[in-house]
């Protein structure tokens, strides 16, 4: 049992996976979709456990994507299908070619959308190689926070 | 009853995740070994460098491509 604070953020592995997957196959335009999984919290601290990336269906360019409008009732069809305990606990989009960072419309979506402490935000890109994830801390400020890359064994 | 409802936000067209449902967040140590393989960690918030994993999807994608010649023969 794990004696130091948790990350903010543990993913699975598959589940990041098919985030880079989608980046790569939206290729050159930029691509966004939900985290799926659950917020737990140990010695005082909240986190997430990702087990899941969901495509969200989209209108994309290289340098905005936005959600298709009836996307949300799409996602709860398949997370009661797929995920009945599973819950929303944050996004990612790409930034093909230009970091991983939040910019100002992603802060304020992020703040607008996605209003529960645990939730986060995912940036991949495809081109430079590169994924981080990121905490809002304000409508102005934001920080990269650390996290693991995690594999459930099948026999544990 | 749906556990989110959807609210749009102007011109970005975002949906807007409302929880109708309280989420109940349990007490639960975060993954680690026996059960689960910690396969890389970003201690310090400095990303990750994913350039195998796109390495390795990239390869998959040829593969796929890849005409099967025994049947095209």
């Amino acid at each position: 049992m794990p004696l130091t604070k948790p990350y903010p953020v543990y993913i699975e592995l598959k589940a990041l996976i098919e985030v880079v997957l989608h980046a790569l196959e939206g290729l050159p335009n930029e691509v966004i979709g939900f985290l799926i999984g659950t917020p737990y919290v140990w010695d005082n601290s909240t986190y997430v456990y990702v087990t899941a990336a969901l495509r969200g269906r989209t209108e994309a360019s290289e340098t905005h994507v936005e959600f298709a409008a009836d996307s949300l009732g799409e996602v709860v069809q398949w997370l009661r299908r797929n995920h009945p305990n599973a819950a929303i606990v944050g996004w990612y989009h790409s930034h093909p070619g230009y970091g991983c960072f939040l910019s100002p419309t992603d802060l304020a979506s992020h703040m607008s959308c996605f209003t529960m402490p645990y939730h986060v935000a995912m940036v991949v890109d495809p081109m430079k190689g590169e994924a981080a994830f990121f905490k809002v801390v304000s409508p102005s400020e934001y920080e990269q926070v650390c996290s693991a890359v995690v594999r459930r064994k099948e026999n544990g | 009853m749906s556990r989110y409802a959807q609210q749009w936000l102007g011109e970005r067209k975002m949906v807007k995740v409302v929880e109708v449902i309280d989420i109940k967040i349990y007490e639960c140590p975060p993954p680690s070994e026996p059960d689960y393989e910690i396969v890389t960690e970003d201690h310090d918030g400095n990303g990750y460098d994913i350039t195998e994993i796109i390495k390795i999807l990239k390869g998959r994608e040829m593969n796929e491509r890849k005409p099967d010649v025994a049947t095209n023969s």
